[in-house]
């Protein structure tokens, strides 16, 4: 089992006001965890912190000890818009993009790809451009193109804010079938649609704090200042 | 005031082939009352807007706006889905003065229903704002220009509680005989704090239209439609 660890995180944009201020989250393989915020409570940048590409003022994000800026490969980040994170010309391409650019040879790269696109559903639209399929089926490539990497965290940003009923039961659907290989974090603006959860989390005023199923429940009919 | 569309055909055209988007769709939009047009993923309901909006031209059938008085000319607004994606000035104070440009009061007044103090983001730079806030912002500033049509693409995405319901009541409060309102959605929260009329797309044709009362108490019709969570 791996963790990903945020310690004593300190993070401000410029000169506003600091968004963190001594931040600690810890996210283990294995566990799907549930990060409630409202908007503007900094979600998104905490993943960005997470995930290497923003650096903390103090603090540090670290996989079992080892600094984030030494293994960004290992998290990878699902936005809430997938063509954000989309530039191949067809599904297969888009997946063995990622590979590509790190040099691996097509001998290695081929079965790989193959092997995603089936587990994601994917094969019958190989040859599509991205830019056709639906939000649901855009989010199942972004999420096998992240997956070619073989990260041991995922970082979710509100990936079904725009996702119709059956789209996001195909998300969830993905979600599921990689669960017990990687540790999520998954993000949301609405406790009332989330997935099924090992831990569930609130980010209110910089700070995390562990909510219980009833208490979230509580939360959700009238949001987090109550 | 009326948006009419008559008999509309659409079809994408790119490296996949030929798309079919929108097939013989008519409908009339009424002011004083929101109209929801609503569908599963993939169903033309965004390029409907694009076409109700003017940003696509159809390639049969027409729309129109009657009952404008002489002189004033048709002003139609229309809200990507992503629409912080297309902020490019500095500041949200620079963003005012493009989209609404001498109607800093009714933009205060705006913001005010929407749950934001617009003062204290002026000075901040768009791309800035968290998604879900930059897409309230989106927004207000267009319903602040107080154009005769409002098109929104699924304006409550990525919305937290307090938000959603503000915008539902900042709409509420917006609409009017002379002002027409039609958001795009598969929000039914957002359709049950709204109301008014529901135009189901499916297939890129109108599948079925009625009041949203009515839509939102037929399960077998929400999960005909992909509506149901």
């Amino acid at each position: 089992m791996a963790e990903l660890t945020a310690s004593d995180l300190h993070f401000a944009f410029g000169h506003r006001p600091a968004l963190f201020d001594g931040l600690n989250l810890t996210v283990r393989t294995g566990e799907m965890v549930v990060l409630w915020g409202e908007n503007a409570s900094g979600k998104t940048t905490l993943l960005r912190l997470l995930a290497g590409m923003l650096e903390p003022s103090r603090g540090a994000v670290r996989i079992d000890g080892t600094p984030i800026a030494e293994q960004r490969g290992r998290v990878g980040i699902l936005f809430q818009n997938p063509d954000h994170q989309m530039i191949a010309p067809t599904v297969e391409e888009e997946i063995a993009l990622g590979l590509e650019l790190r040099g691996t040879p097509p001998l290695v790269m081929q079965p790989v790809v193959e092997n995603l696109l089936g587990r994601f559903g994917l094969e019958e639209m190989r040859s599509r451009s991205p830019e056709s399929l639906s939000g649901g089926q855009k989010q199942r490539v972004a999420l096998a193109a992240i997956m070619a990497f073989r990260p041991l965290f995922l970082l979710f940003d509100e990936p079904d804010s725009y996702l119709d009923a059956p789209s996001r039961r195909d998300l969830l659907a993905a979600v599921a079938e990689i669960r017990s290989e990687v540790g999520m974090l998954w993000t949301t603006p609405n406790p009332r649609r989330r997935p099924r959860a090992d831990r569930l989390l609130l980010l209110d005023r910089g700070q995390i704090r562990e909510l219980s199923e009833s208490e979230l429940t509580a939360h959700a009919q009238t949001g987090v200042s109550a | 005031m009326v948006l009419a569309a008559r008999n509309l055909e659409f079809a994408w055209r790119g490296r996949d082939g030929e798309i079919k988007a929108v097939s013989d769709f008519s409908a009339a939009f009424p002011g004083g009352v929101p109209h929801l047009i609503c569908g599963p993923s993939g169903s033309g309901k965004t390029t409907l807007g694009y076409l109700l909006s003017g940003l696509a031209v159809p390639d049969a059938g027409s729309v129109s706006l009657t009952g404008v008085l002489p002189g004033q000319r048709d002003n139609i607004a229309y809200v990507f889905q992503f629409a912080e994606d297309l902020f490019f000035e500095d500041t949200v104070a620079g963003e005012l003065k493009q989209i609404a440009g001498g109607r800093e009061e009714r933009a205060h007044e705006v913001f005010a229903q929407l749950g934001i103090h617009l003062s204290e983001i002026l000075a901040q730079p768009p791309h800035r704002l968290s998604a879900g806030y930059a897409r309230l912002v989106a927004v207000g500033l267009q319903m602040a220009r107080d154009p005769q049509v409002l098109i929104l693409d699924e304006p409550t995405i990525g919305l937290d509680w307090r938000f959603h319901q503000s915008m539902a009541a900042a709409l509420r409060n917006w609409i009017s005989p002379s002002r027409i309102l039609i958001v795009i959605t598969h929000d039914l929260d957002l359709m049950r704090e709204l109301g008014g009329q529901a135009w189901v797309v499916s297939g890129g044709q109108l599948a079925w239209s009625g009041d949203v009362a009515a839509l939102l108490a037929d399960v077998s019709l929400l999960e005909k439609f992909a509506l149901r969570f």
